[in-house]
């Protein structure tokens, strides 16, 4: 399998991909991709994104898989610039201190029919709480493939929104993160 | 002539010699809502991002809507029951004003809501009515286009303070100078008929 991922990043894209039994490594590429957070203001649903982040996916038959995403959390986007000033600040995000969010899967198990449920630990600030995210990866005609999923998770839990921003009234704590990566081959440009 | 005795209670619509209860209750709820409409603007402009501006917005925008809703159901109510026909003034410019400022208050009353969605929707902020049910975003999110419709919203603000102080004014005039009925007929609790001078 080692050998595979280096003929990967040899660039030897073809094999990998048609060798998809054996594990196959992708990148994302952010311009093709969407991760959004979904929440409520005041009683009414509220979506941002996020727009920077780098990772590797290693999809393998057996039980190699492996899913590493970094998130830039200085990338967060509202469409309103005070708000995402807010949110990188100390009572949200802080992303002086932490500038990245992390997942780090533990186990990706497949369920069948592209469909897979990972295992692993997500890090917010300097939180982190075992996550189980199902979500399929979808190989498409150009090479590349689509992870898209949804997690769910409780801001309060990673300690997002301290101070008047602990309210759960006018400022939700479920907060939905759903994802539709496009990824490439890793170092197959 | 009606004598005072002979209205011995408010009519629930309007006659020709008043405003009936529905009409009254109509306008002063909304003056009411208004005024809290000022309060809750202006204080909220001035707070920088938080949970406090966060709640007075939020109050704010369900109460625009209400205002919205009654102001509608306000004009239906007088298609039905029509109200009293103007009073005599000094010069037929003054009736123009007061239907022309009336009219611009009814516009501003129904504009004003509409203007605030569109910010709200053109911010990212969808608008829902005191937690019960969100509504539509009008538009997509767009900078350039919420700050235009902040400015919007601001200038029809003080515009509408502009045209409620006249309106003050002429209701005070009418009550202290001309001495007739215009603000008794408009007031709960007081005998219209009483000062019959310059009515038709
Ligand atoms: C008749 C109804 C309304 C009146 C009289 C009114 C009046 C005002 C006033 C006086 C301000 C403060 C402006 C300033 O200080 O510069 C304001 C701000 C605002 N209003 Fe309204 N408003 C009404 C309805 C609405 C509605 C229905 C919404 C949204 C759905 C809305 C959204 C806003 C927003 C977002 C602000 C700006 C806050 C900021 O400065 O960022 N308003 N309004
Ligand atoms: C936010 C403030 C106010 C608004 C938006 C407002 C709006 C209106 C409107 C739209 C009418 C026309 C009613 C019709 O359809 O016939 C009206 C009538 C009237 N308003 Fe106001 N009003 C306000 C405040 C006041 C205040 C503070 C007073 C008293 C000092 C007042 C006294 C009157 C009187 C006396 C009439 C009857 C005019 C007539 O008989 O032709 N209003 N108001």
């Amino acid at each position: 399998m080692n050998r595979l991922v280096i003929l990967c990043l040899f660039g030897l894209v073809a094999a990998c991909n048609a060798q998809f039994a054996a594990a196959s490594c992708w990148v994302p590429v952010p311009a093709l991709s969407r991760i959004v957070f979904s929440t409520t203001q005041a009683g009414a649903p509220f979506q941002g994104t996020f727009h920077d982040y780098s990772g590797l996916v290693c999809m393998a038959a057996g039980g190699d898989s492996h899913i590493r995403v970094s998130v830039n959390t200085a990338s967060v986007d509202t469409q309103l610039p005070e708000l995402d000033t807010a949110l990188r600040g100390p009572d949200f995000f802080d992303t002086r201190r932490w500038p990245q969010a992390l997942f780090e899967s533990e186990a990706v198990r497949p369920m069948g029919q592209g469909r897979y449920r990972v295992t692993g630990k997500l890090t917010l600030r300097d939180v982190t709480h075992e996550v189980n995210v199902p979500f399929t990866f979808t190989p498409m005609t150009d090479g590349n493939a689509r992870l898209k999923g949804e997690l769910s998770l409780e801001r309060l839990d990673y300690h997002i929104g301290l101070g008047q921003w602990a309210d759960t009234r006018w400022v939700g704590n479920q907060v939905e993160l759903t994802f539709s990566i496009v990824v490439q081959p890793a170092a197959g440009k | 002539m009606h004598g005072p005795s002979q209205q011995p209670l408010i009519p629930l619509a309007n006659t020709p010699m008043r405003y009936g209860i529905v009409a009254q209750t109509f306008h002063w709820i909304i003056v009411a809502l208004v005024m809290l409409q000022f309060v809750l603007g202006i204080w909220a402009h001035a707070l920088p991002i938080s949970l406090e501006r966060l709640i007075l917005l939020a109050r704010h925008k369900s109460i625009g809507f209400t205002i919205f809703g009654l102001v509608v159901l306000r004009l239906g109510w007088r298609l039905y029951s029509p109200p009293p026909p103007q009073p005599l003034v000094p010069h037929p410019v003054f009736r123009m004003a007061a239907r022309l400022s009336h009219m611009l208050l009814y516009a501003l009353l129904l504009s004003m809501p509409v203007i605030g969605w569109l910010l709200s929707s053109a911010s990212n902020l969808t608008v829902s009515w005191f937690g019960l049910f969100s509504l539509p975003n009008l538009v997509r999110p767009d900078r350039r286009l919420a700050h235009w419709l902040l400015f919007t919203h601001q200038s029809m603000a003080w515009l509408l303070l502009a045209v409620v102080i006249l309106h003050i004014s002429a209701a005070l005039w009418h009550h202290i100078i001309l001495r007739d009925d215009v603000l008794l007929r408009m007031l709960p609790f007081t005998r219209s008929g009483s000062r019959t001078r310059n009515l038709p």
